[in-house]
């Protein structure tokens, strides 16, 4: 499993630990959102924030896992990463919640992975 | 796809302006601020408002002054679509001197947005020697 395999099963781990995401993100960050809009991510406590909402909005939907698949990785130098998978949400039986595309451009501060764009793709 | 490319080839041609004229503002429109670019020794700089935006591309201007280079090419491009709005382009860059000869050749990769002010370049990456 490479290094960026890694930083998304983590991840994805600590999303379903119902941990915050915030520290896999770079502060500021840019997000594009699912409705097209974006959301700046200016701070540790805005990034904290934000995704406080998300994980309240996902527990209010019953989706408890998220699996992802489809997972691909490109270098764009040596520390640069584009990333590209989809996300399945899932409620406690099993059945899927939601499904979407995103990709994410990481860099590497110093020893650690950040992502510093994610983007939700939009009527794909 | 066609509009990822015409953006490209309107940044080129504004560059190659720019290279000749000297003033960096008209690149400004192109960046969203903020806007993150990773160098080719992977330093991150990111540009919070207008100004940093000149002062970044003040900074790209006077190293190709130095090199006197004149022409600005993409030599292929490749646009990844994220969606409807979003995309990912891969350009080869090659700048000239006024006598065809060659200055500079790299690969950037730039991620850019439909924005209600027109597509933006969100985050640029230099790929070193390729």
């Amino acid at each position: 499993m490479s290094e960026i395999e890694r930083f998304f099963e983590a991840y994805r781990n600590t999303g379903e630990s119902n941990k915050s995401l915030a520290p896999y993100y770079h502060a500021p960050c840019l997000t594009l959102r699912g409705d097209g809009s974006f959301v700046s991510l200016q701070s540790v406590d805005d990034l904290a924030r934000f995704f406080q909402t998300l994980a309240d909005t996902f527990d209010s939907q019953g989706l408890v896992k998220f699996p992802y698949k489809d997972f691909s990785a490109e270098s764009l130098g040596p520390r640069s990463a584009f990333v590209t998978m989809t996300w399945e949400a899932l409620k406690a039986d099993g059945t899927l919640g939601r499904e979407w595309r995103q990709s994410y451009n990481l860099v590497r501060f110093g020893e650690k992975w950040e992502i510093v764009l994610s983007t939700i793709h939009v009527g794909a | 796809m066609t509009e990822f490319k015409d953006f490209l080839e309107d940044y080129r041609r504004t560059w190659e302006a720019v290279m000749n004229a000297g003033d960096v503002a008209p690149l400004s429109r192109f960046f969203h601020i903020p806007y993150f670019a990773v160098g080719a020794d992977g330093a991150i700089t990111l540009v919070r408002g207008e100004d940093e935006i000149c002062g970044f591309n003040q900074t790209r201007l006077d190293l190709f002054r130095k090199d006197k280079v004149t022409r600005a090419f993409s030599r292929g491009c490749d646009v990844l679509t994220l969606g409807s709005g979003s995309a990912m382009i891969v350009a080869n860059w090659e700048l000239q001197r006024a006598d065809g000869t060659v200055a500079r050749v790299w690969r950037h990769f730039y991620n850019m947005a439909r924005t209600p002010e027109g597509l933006k370049i969100l985050v640029s990456t230099f790929s070193p020697g390729s």
